[in-house]
This record gives C-alpha cells, structure tokens and sequence, in this order.
C-alpha cells in the first residue's frame, strides 16, 4: 500500500475545510493524487480545539499544526519520516505496552465486540479465543488459577466492587461435592447495556469466563441469567454455546482433558430485582425473584442450597484475559485499589454516546469531553448519574476525579454496573430524580416494608414538590425515610434507592429549595411550576411561536406583540426554544 | 465438526484462512439493528450480487459502542486502509459498494475514525501475529 | 418461647454490655431473648423461619457498618450486639411509620383490636401522629370460604401466611402477586381462595400478626340463636379447646377449664352442654370397627386413614383423590354429634329438631368449612351442626357476655352426649387418635385390652411418626403425620408403592392438618410454637391420665347409644347418621 491517507478533523467551532482545502490544494498543486488523499473525517477519541490529522497506514496523529505546516506534513509523510506535531493522548492509566498511546480507551471486555463476528467459534479462536481454558485445563491447577485472578485484583463489575479472586476461594473452600457457576446477565439499570453488548458481540468471551470459573471452584454446570428482553443475545450465546459443544471446547471432557463443564440459559422476566444475587438464585430456581437474607452467602449455600458462584458478565469476560497474560499484567492496569478497565454505557446529553471501555482511574472529564465530545448543542455540563437507579449524582466539581469504586462512594455515588447518564443545564434534579425513584419503586420485589413503602413515600413527596405543594419539612420528611431505607432494607435495591435522592440533596440543595420555596423550576421540567410568557418590548410580532404552538394557545397580529393564553397553556416550551429574539420568559 | 484436543487450537489458527481479499463487517448489535443495520445489510448483499463481487466478505459483528452514528460498518479492502463509516444508509451502503470497494474510492462522507478501533486487536498479539 | 436449638456447642456473645452464652446457630433474636431483652420484630414468628421483610428487628453489631437483621442472623462467638439505642430506636420507629401509612385506621372496628402485633407495637413505640401520607391499598375482602377472611388491605406484607401455606402446610393457595408497593398477598392467580387450593386449615389466620386473615367471624350468629326463643341451642367443646381457651383469659397454656367452659355455656344460655369428646369416643367405635374389618376380612384394602380432619379431608380430595378408597368413612366427631343431636337427642327430650341448634367450639377454621362440605353433613334432616365457632371468636363471645370466666364454678357436661374418657381427649393432640384407635382396636381383636395405655411411639412432635402394634401376632404398622407437609411425604410413600405395585408400607394412617395436631389448630389463641405446643399437648394427656375410663369402649353413654339407638358399630343407622363420602375436588376451580 504506498498511498498516503490524510484523515482530516476541524473542530466545530473552528471555520470548517480549511485544513480540508489546504491538505487538498497541496495534494493538487504538487499533483500527488496517486500518492496521497485527504478525507474528511469524524474524529473520536478526544476533544481538540485545534485540527487533527491522522496519516494512514502509519496511524500518526497530528495535532497543533498550522495551514503552512501542511506541505511538510504531507512530504514527510510520503518520505516515511515524521513530523513534529505528534499527539500523545493516550490514558496515562492504562501502563501496558499494548495501549494506544493515541486512545484514552483500552479494550479488554471489549476486545472482540465489534471487531468478529459474534456467530462464529473461528473468529474467536483466531483472536486466541480458548487459549486460556487450554491453559488452565492442561497447565494450571485450580488453585493457581485462583491465585492468578486474585493477583489480578480484579473486583466484581456488578456494582459492589468485591474481589472476584476472594469471592472464587471461597467457594472453591466450601466441602460440597456439586457447586454451581452462575453468570448475572440480568442487565436492568435504565441506560445501561455493557453486557448485552458483551453477549452480543463476544458470546465466547463469556462462556470462556465461566468455564474457567468453574475449572477453579470445581463445578461442572453453569447457568446464564439472562434478560428475555434480550432476544439477540440469547440467540447468539445459544449458537455460542452449540458451537463450543461440537468443538469439544465445552460439556464433556473439555478438549479431550478430564474436566467437563457445561452451560444452560435461563431467561429472567424482566425484573430488576433479580439481578440481586439472591433473587437472581430464587428466580433460577423457579421461584418468585425475592432475595432472602445473607449470610449465609450464595459461595456457601446458594443454588439448590449448594455453593454457587455469581458474577456478572462484565467480570466474566475479564478472566480469559487474565489468564492468558497473567493476573500481575492486568494489575498493571487502573488504579491502587481498582484494577483492570469498567465499561461504560455513555448517555444523555451528550454529543457522542456510546460504550466506551476505559482503565479504571480515568477521569469523568476524559469519557464525557474527551472519549464522548462534552455535551450536545453546546449546553453547560451539570452532571452525569452513575450507578443508575443506585448511584448518585457527579457535580461539576469532580469532574476530574478520578474514576475507581472507593472515589466514587466516597462522593455519594457508587460505580454500580457502568450506567453512565449525562445531563446538562437543562435536567431538573427534582425531576430527574422522579425518574430514578419511580423505577425503584416499580422495581421493588414488594418483600421487605422500608423499601415497598419508603421508596413510595419519596416518591409522593418528590411529586408534590414538583406540583409546587412542597413544603420545607419535607426534606427532613425525605431524610427520614431515606435513613430508614438504608439502614433497614433487606437487599441491596432497597438500601440504594435514596442515594440518587440523597446525593443530589447534597449537592443540589438549592434546586430542591428553588422548588419548595420558590415555587419555581428554572429548568422548565416541573410543567406546573414554569409559566411562559411573551416579554411584550421584545416581542416583534413574527408569529412564530405561535405557528410552532401545539395547542394554539398564542395570538396575536402580524408586528404586534404576542400574548400566550395561560389557561390553554400545555407548557412544552416550544415558544420559548423558537424565539430568535428571547422575547418568550420561562418562569 | 471434530471435538478438539489439547494442541489444537494452536494448529487451527495455523491453518485457518479466510477466503476472499476484502471485508464488510456491519455493526449488528441490537442497537445497530433498531439503527437500521438489517437495511444496509441486504443492500450490500444485493449490490454484491448484482455486481457479482464474491470475494468480498460481508460479515455482520457487534455493538462497536459507537451508538451515535449507527449503523456503522467497516470495510477493509486489499491496498486500502480500513475505512470506517457510520450513520449509513441504504444509499451510502449501495456507494460503498460501487465506489469504495469496486473502484476504492473512499467516500466523502461519514467516514469516522476512532484510534480504539484498532487498539482491540492486541491484546492477545502473539495469537493474532499467526 | 426462646427457639433455641441444642446444636452441642455453646458460643458466647455480648448483648447490650451483658455476656450470654448460647447454642451456636441461635439468631440474635433468641439469643437477646435469653437475657430477656426483647427485640421488636413485626414479621418473624416463633414457630417460622424468618421471613426477614419487616425490618424493625435491625440491631448493631460490633465491627459491622451495616445495621443487621437480628430475626436472621445467627449470633457469632464475640460479637458485640446492641438492640437498643437512639439511633436503632428512630430507624425502628421510621419503618412503622411507614407501615402504619399504608395501614387502614380501623383498629376499632377490627377483629384484632387489643390482640394485634401491629397495634402493640406502635404503642409501645409510641405513636402518637402519622407523619406519612397514608396510601392504604383499596382491595376487596375475600369471604368466599366462609372459613379464613382474607382482608388485603389490612396486609403489612410479612409473609409469616404465605410461609406457612407454602413450606409448612405445602398447600400453595397463598402467593404474593404484583411487585413494588402494589405487593399483596392473595391466592396464586387472583382468584378468590375457595376457587384456589386452600383447605382451610386457617394456619395463616394463626399466624398473621394481623387482621388481614383472620377466622370468618360468626360470633354474632350464634347470639342471635341464643336470642331466640324458638330455638333450643345447644354446644360441644371440641377435645383441643379446654387446653388453649383459658389462655385468652390469662391462664397458663394447658391449663383445662373442660367444667368451666360447660358452666359457661349454661350461662349463655344453650340448653346443654355436649362434649366432642362423647363423639370422639364414637368415632374410635366405628373407625376402629371399620379397621378391625378390613384387618380381618379385607388386609389388602389397608392401610386406612383417619378422616376427623376437615383440612386433610379437603386436601386428600384435592392433592390425593387417588387415595380416597383408603379414607375412613367415619365423619368427623363434631359431624357425629351434630346428628346424634339432632335425632337421638331430640327424639330422647323431645323437641321438634328443626328447633335444635347445634353450635360447635372447635380450635379450627376447617369446622366452618366441613358443616357444609356435602350433603352427607345433612344426615339428621337438617344442617347437623349450625354453626362453627374458633376457639378464638369464642373467647371474644364469652368476653362480650359479662361473665368472668376464670371465677366460674367447673359443672358437669349433660351426659346423653358428653360423657367422654381418655380415649376422646387426646383425639386433641397429634398422635392421640391412633393411641385411642390402637386402645379399642386392639381389644375388639383380642377382647382385652392393652396392658399399658400409653402408645409413646405415637406421641410427640416429630412430623411422621411410625411404629408397629403387636395385635395378638398380627403385627399392625402404624403411621401418623401432622402438618400437610408433611402428610404429602407420607402419601408420596404410599402413592409411590401403589405405582410401583409393591406392598403398602402402612395398616393404619393418622393425619391431622395442623402441624402438633388440634391442640395448635387454626382456631387455636395466637403465637403458637413448639414449646406452646408441648404446654398444651400436657394438658391433654393430663386429662387422659385424670380419666377413670381411657377406651372409648368401656364409654357407658356409647354402650347406651348403640343399646337405644344405633344397634352397633357400622350398622344402617350408624352409615346413614356417622359417616361419609369423598369426591375427587379440583385444585382451581377457574
């Protein structure tokens, strides 16, 4: 291949082609159209205030240049020499050799998902897909494959962040001549969809996971809990799972050593609740999905009563890995306590979403400007939500935090699954938090009364807040409930369900008052606390809004000002967003 | 399909070729679905029937994770860098056959690149280097 | 009541500064209980496991940042526990606040009203405002057994009635349906529960902390009776209500008020006062006639199995109508009295027996079923017994009469149908009919009777007891279950031998619903457990012990019976007047 590739970014905010044109003119001018051709191209991967070339097929990434830079980039380039604007903007926390020193984001769960095709055993094999079952079937004894994963240091990605390697042992520990593997693919967090995308487009790379997690507790059936909703992956991890049979590289005698190993599919029916763990077993079981009490924990009596392992799919998909390159390379990677990458569903407001995997460590600046583009339309950050349904509310203040479990619990968030929402100037946080609470009080199993009843409860004061019936007690009425639901809940839902409340509480106090007090929601979302109205000195009288009114609610003449009937009213703020001359008021 | 053996999967990867000097493969995740990706999918069958293309591989994959401008695809043809487009619609799915592949243009448009696409491939060098 | 289990080894733990030393595997619960610190807990009952959905029994431990359940966690050697303080106190009173916010106000108008766990709790927590918005779920009641009362809105979500359904009695009529704060509790399916598998055992109304289900109350019914000057009421105590009614009056559990309660039903006016007892005797005549039948004549047709268990005569005919050709076909005693009272004692004192009222005290909910459960219950012409009342709803009765039970002077039971011997009484406790069984069998066989009296290997509390009673050389195997759950273990065995075409593993089958037998009925005073259970099984053997007479047939008023009216055991009068038929019943009706 002797063709250059000029790939070619200019900012938005920047006047666009310019460096398009100038790679372009150079290319005409020194008639190098068979050595070279500039594309223009949308850069991912890192915000740039500045153009960005990126050459192909050495792969260079230039940034900071200049318009009369252009000629010498392009002569170097087809000289094979390299010129001096080299962007080094990889992520300083992924320490291993294999990184891309030119991408925040390191795949490791993700390495295959989009690159083969999910139908086929070769393409997994190809990539060294079961190298590590081979590995540790004919060369590794149980115990140090436990070793290896906890040298590994990698911790469950469900949410709790408890260290797989310790989690394994004790399983491993437990007397019982039949213990059982269970992957959690009960992905229920609103927004979230990591291992889905696993499943879907890595099947292999799970069951690999799980039949090397039952090489080293000493199981010999697996089960997969997988979401109904999810009819594509469950497709694919059953043509995976026939695939790996008729290779013999799962069932009985796994490549021809004595171990045998084999995994079934069960579909949950959609209940959130079941991706606890000890709801997950009940569900499994056949039972109504209600977790029970720990201990004793699943390791020591859970399927059947027998000594059962969950993970979930993410922490799965991680083991191949370890095994392959050794627990000591994958703790190269992350932070002191957090190893390894998390997988993040990136939504909300922002201008590229998407599932970015990324070394633990990393900052929420580098995934929401960096990886993702920063916010859509040039709106102002306010925060992103992590941990879904459970988590909590990232200020911009943290924004560049670093991202590991223990910074983020220690910030009133949880990391939970990788549900990562952004949101921007324009989200209410009384009213994002309806959101949040109206999921756990649907998904609420209804066992234990703190949860059944608090979450409810929250729910009622927060819509009242919103109808503008707060009250300033009600806060410490949301307070109390919150205390009562943490500490008294049986199961982890109902523990978690305040936290979005009680974070954003934290540190959008002013927002709840703005509300209760003032009567007001600056946001618009709260319909019954915004009004619109037409500001009568700046209104020209062009009739748009009212051409744009849903309900026709605005009249008025031709250059007069407007007037909006209240009483009709809907307030969409469709008046409001088309006005060029801000004469509507949101208030 | 014979059961493997210990040593095996070293000795198929040695032997293992994927015929044909090109390939398609087209994010097909249920995200990519929903975006439209089935769509694409056929036209790009179709274009390569009616133009009676066969060694190029058309391929279906998962989610890449790049949700905003599905359905996405990639497309590796011999001589060329692999190319990587997204938002792609039946249109551009049919152009990308015609121009891109046939006459290796590189489309004007929606070409997207993302340095991670290639960081995937190495985890396991060693494996792929074969 | 501390269940605390001898698991050999003893641990200590510190409760509230205060070393205690206690078997390993006790929950915190039990172990705070030992130093008599009580723990508030709305959902765990002494006699289940935890269900650990209240929440209020949260209690500190040492070390341990999360606040823990003590209903289900067990006590560890060295932990550090408190139960009570500022902190335990405001979580506690949070949760039932928000309890009491989705339950209805009505505690006045409500059976449980001064007996209710919920009431007593938030007394003694001191509720004195709702600060919550109350959010009380509007759901239909469900009368349709006209036994148990199902009232979803009252539901505080414990699961201590679906426990029992499910795992003690293994009936599966009562399911939690919906999720989230729409969770109620109610028969698999949202069908009303005469239409779904429940047998009316009314474990759950004994076990609900409050009136969500509770007995069909039909107290009001029987004063209206009373009241009428047409009628001639009359009354039976069934055997297990003399050792349980005193303890709605604060006696000792086991204590037996048999003479007080015939003075009190004197005072409230029936005629007479008749014992169930009379009829237990009865029935050990004709069931133990019908066994020595088969023994003898037809060994093939055996085992039999005793039928004076309404629940377990509903659940055979639901879960096991393969089986029905091994039930005896004696009536229940109640049954037996009720048309012996309308037709024998009414010819005997001459009353037209469409005025006879009969009303039956019996520790069950089964009962109310069981007076309408076939025509067969229609023997004498008319319903044989009228009305069934729980021994609870009785001693509401008697609370409403003004008279003060405990000072009343013990009479004597009107004889025509009272006279009873120990053989009648312990039909109160599990096991107790097979002993009686066993005590007139063996002499009908042999034609004398067994040189000691007491049949231990058929007493106590293990589920399935089993044994063999040598019957002159004839060795005749006997098996008796309480608790359906464990009954479905034992008809499994004999359904699996009948499949597999191999000899009956059994002679003689004894089955009680009720896990302990009547003395811990459905009907029976609340918070029953073990120990309860033990107290008021005491109390019958006590009064088999105290009897003259202990065979049901050496019973002068039986002998007299047979003599005037009935002729002999399993005669024509006797089939159309004591015993029954079964039908094959579905499990859903819908």
């Amino acid at each position: 291949m002797d063709k250059k590739y000029f790939f070619v970014w200019e900012p938005e905010k920047l006047k666009q082609n310019q460096m398009y044109n100038a790679f372009s003119k150079v290319i005409n001018e020194k008639n190098l159209q068979e050595k070279a051709e500039v594309i223009k191209s949308l850069f991912l991967g890192l915000t740039a205030d500045t153009p960005v070339v990126k050459i192909m097929p050495e792969g260079n990434i230039y940034k900071g240049f200049a318009e009369s830079d252009v000629e010498t980039i392009i002569d170097n380039a087809l000289n094979g020499k390299t010129s001096k604007f080299t962007c080094e903007c990889g992520n300083k926390n992924s320490k291993v050799p294999e990184a891309d020193p030119q991408s925040k984001q390191f795949k490791i769960v993700l390495r295959n998902a989009g690159y083969i095709n999910p139908e086929s055993i070769e393409d997994y094999i190809m990539r060294g897909g079961y190298s590590a079952v081979e590995k540790a079937v004919f060369s590794m004894t149980p115990d140090s494959l436990i070793a290896e994963v906890k040298a590994s240091g990698l911790r469950g990605r469900g949410g709790a962040g408890f260290p797989t390697g310790l989690k394994w042992e004790l399983t491993r520990r437990e007397k019982d001549p039949v213990k059982y593997v269970i992957c959690n693919a009960d992905e229920g967090d609103p927004g979230a969809y990591m291992d889905r995308s696993i499943m879907e487009g890595d099947p292999h790379n799970l069951i690999e996971g799980m039949i090397l997690g039952g090489y080293a507790i000493g199981s010999s059936q697996g089960f997969i809990y997988i979401r109904a909703e999810y009819p594509l992956a469950i497709e694919r991890l059953e043509k995976a799972l026939t695939a790996a049979r008729e290779k013999g590289l799962l069932g009985k005698n796994i490549l021809g050593s004595d171990f045998s190993f084999d995994i079934e599919l069960r579909w949950g029916a959609g209940a959130f609740v079941c991706g606890e763990e000890t709801a997950l077993i009940a569900s499994v079981e056949g039972k109504r999905g209600n977790p029970r009490p720990r201990p004793p924990f699943p390791s020591v009596s859970g399927l059947w009563n027998k000594p059962t392992f969950i993970n979930n799919v993410e922490t799965w998909a991680n083991i191949p890995v370890i095994v392959e390159k050794g627990g000591a390379w994958f703790a190269t990677i992350g932070t002191e306590k957090s190893k390894g990458t998390k997988v993040f569903a990136v939504t909300g407001k922002v201008k590229n979403p998407g599932l970015v995997e990324v070394p633990m460590g990393t900052t929420i600046r580098e995934i929401v400007f960096d990886i993702c583009g920063g916010i859509n339309n040039g709106k102002k950050y306010k925060a992103v939500q992590t941990g879904g349904p459970s988590g909590g509310v990232i200020p911009e203040k943290f924004l560049d935090m670093q991202v590991d479990y223990e910074t983020l619990q220690s910030i009133g968030s949880i990391m939970g699954s990788g549900g990562l929402i952004v949101m921007d100037e324009d989200d209410c946080m009384v009213d994002v938090n309806k959101f949040y609470l109206q999921f756990s009080v649907d998904e609420s199993c209804g066992k234990c009364a703190p949860c059944r009843i608090g979450g409810k409860q929250i729910l009622e004061i927060l819509e009242k807040i919103t109808k503008g019936n707060g009250e300033e007690k009600d806060v410490e009425k949301i307070k109390s409930i919150a205390m009562a639901m943490q500490k008294a809940s049986l199961c982890a839902l109902g523990q978690t369900t305040p936290n979005p409340v009680m974070s954003s509480l934290m540190y959008f106090e002013d927002e709840y008052m703005q509300h209760i007090k003032g009567k007001k929601c600056s946001t618009g979302k709260c319909k019954d606390l915004v009004s619109y109205t037409i500001i009568s000195d700046k209104c020209i009288g062009c009739g748009l809004c009212a051409q744009r009114c849903p309900v026709t609610c605005i009249s008025g003449e031709k250059r007069k000002p407007y007037l909006i009937d209240q009483s009709k009213c809907i307030k969409c703020g469709e008046c409001y967003a088309v006005c060029k001359f801000n004469a509507v008021s949101r208030g | 399909m014979a059961k493997m053996a210990k040593g095996d999967l070293e000795k198929f990867r040695k032997n293992y070729k994927k015929s044909g000097n090109g390939e398609i493969m087209i994010s097909m995740g249920t995200c990519g679905i929903a975006a439209g990706a089935l769509d694409v999918y056929k036209e790009m069958e179709e274009t390569l029937k009616a133009n009676g293309i066969n060694n190029i591989t058309l391929g279906k994959t998962g989610c890449l994770g790049m949700c905003f401008c599905e359905p996405n695809l990639s497309v590796k043809v011999e001589g060329m860098p692999e190319i990587f487009y997204g938002n792609v619609d039946k249109t551009m799915a049919h152009s990308i056959i015609t121009e891109h592949v046939m006459k290796k243009h590189i489309l004007k448009s929606n070409v997207i690149f993302m340095p991670s696409k290639d960081t995937g491939r190495n985890i396991f060098k060693a494996a792929e280097a074969k | 009541m501390i269940q605390e289990i001898n698991t050999g080894k003893m641990i200590d733990v510190v409760i509230n500064g205060e070393k205690v030393s206690i078997y390993e595997g006790t929950t915190i619960l039990d172990a705070a209980r030992k130093v008599n610190v009580k723990i508030p807990t709305l959902c765990k009952h002494p006699d289940l496991d935890a269900t650990a959905s209240c929440g209020i029994c949260v209690v500190k431990v040492k070390n341990n940042r999360k606040l823990l359940r003590a209903c289900c966690t067990k006590a560890e050697p060295g932990m550090e526990i408190t139960t009570h303080d500022g902190e335990l106190f405001e979580v506690r009173k949070n949760v039932l606040d928000l309890i009491l916010a989705t339950h209805p106000n009505e505690c006045l108008t409500c059976l449980r009203n001064r007996n209710c766990e919920l009431q007593t709790l938030a007394e003694e927590f001191g509720i004195r405002q709702q600060p919550y918005k109350a959010m009380v779920k509007e759901l239909p009641k469900d009368v349709s057994t006209k036994a148990v009362t199902l009232d979803p809105r009252k539901c505080i979500g414990c699961g201590r009635c679906v426990d029992v359904c499910q795992n003690i009695q293994k009936v599966h009529a009562l399911e939690f349906l919906d999720r989230g704060f729409d969770t109620r509790m109610a028969p698999a399916g949202d069908i009303v529960l005469k239409e779904s598998p429940c047998i009316k055992c009314g474990q759950c109304s004994a076990h609900c902390p409050v009136g969500a289900l509770v007995e069909f109350d039909e107290v009001s019914n029987v004063w209206e009776a009373l009241r009428n000057p047409e009628l001639h009421c009359v009354a039976q105590i069934a055997p297990a209500v003399r050792v349980a009614f005193g303890e709605g009056f604060g006696m000792e559990p086991g204590e037996l008020v048999t003479g007080k309660m015939y003075a009190l039903l004197r005072k409230l006016g029936f005629k007479a006062a008749f014992d169930t007892n009379f009829a237990a005797d009865l029935t050990i005549m004709e069931e133990g006639s019908e066994f020595v039948k088969k023994l003898t004549t037809e060994p093939k047709s055996l085992p039999l199995i005793t039928s004076c268990c309404p629940a377990w005569v509903d659940f055979l005919e639901k879960y096991y109508p393969d089986l029905i050709e091994h039930f005896s076909t004696c009536k229940s005693p109640h049954e037996m009295l009720g048309a012996l009272a309308k037709t024998y004692y009414a010819q005997k004192i001459g009353v037209d027996p469409s005025k006879v009222f009969v009303v039956s005290i019996m520790p069950c909910t089964a009962k109310k079923y069981e007076v309408q459960r076939s025509e067969d219950m229609k023997s004498s012409g008319y319903q044989d017994v009228d009305i069934s009342l729980t021994t609870r709803e009785f001693v509401r009765m008697t609370k409403s009469s003004g008279i003060d039970f405990k000072s009343l002077k013990p009479e004597n039971v009107d004889s025509m149908l009272g006279t009873y011997t120990g053989a009648g009484t312990i039909f109160g406790a599990t096991g107790g009919v097979m002993e009686a069984a066993i005590r007139t069998a063996y002499f009908l066989v042999t034609g004398k009777n067994l040189g000691t009296l007491d049949v231990e290997a058929v007493r106590g509390l293990k589920g399935i007891k089993t044994g063999v009673v040598d019957v002159q050389g004839t060795k005749v195997r006997v098996a008796v279950a309480h608790g359906t759950g464990n009954v479905r273990t034992l008809m499994d065995e004999l359904r699996e031998a009948k499949a597999q075409g191999k000899p009956m593993p059994y002679d003689f089958i004894e089955v009680m619903a009720c896990e302990g037998g009547c003395i811990a009925g459905g009907g029976q005073p609340y918070m029953v457990s073990n120990e309860l259970r033990r107290q008021r099984t005491a109390g019958i053997y006590k009064d088999d012990k105290e009897c003259a007479i202990r065979v049901s047939h050496e019973n002068p008023d039986i002998k007299r019976l047979y003599d005037e009216f009935l002729e002999k055991p399993l005669s024509h009068k006797s089939h159309k007047l004591l015993h029954t038929h079964y039908v094959s019943r579905p499990l859903y009706y819908k």
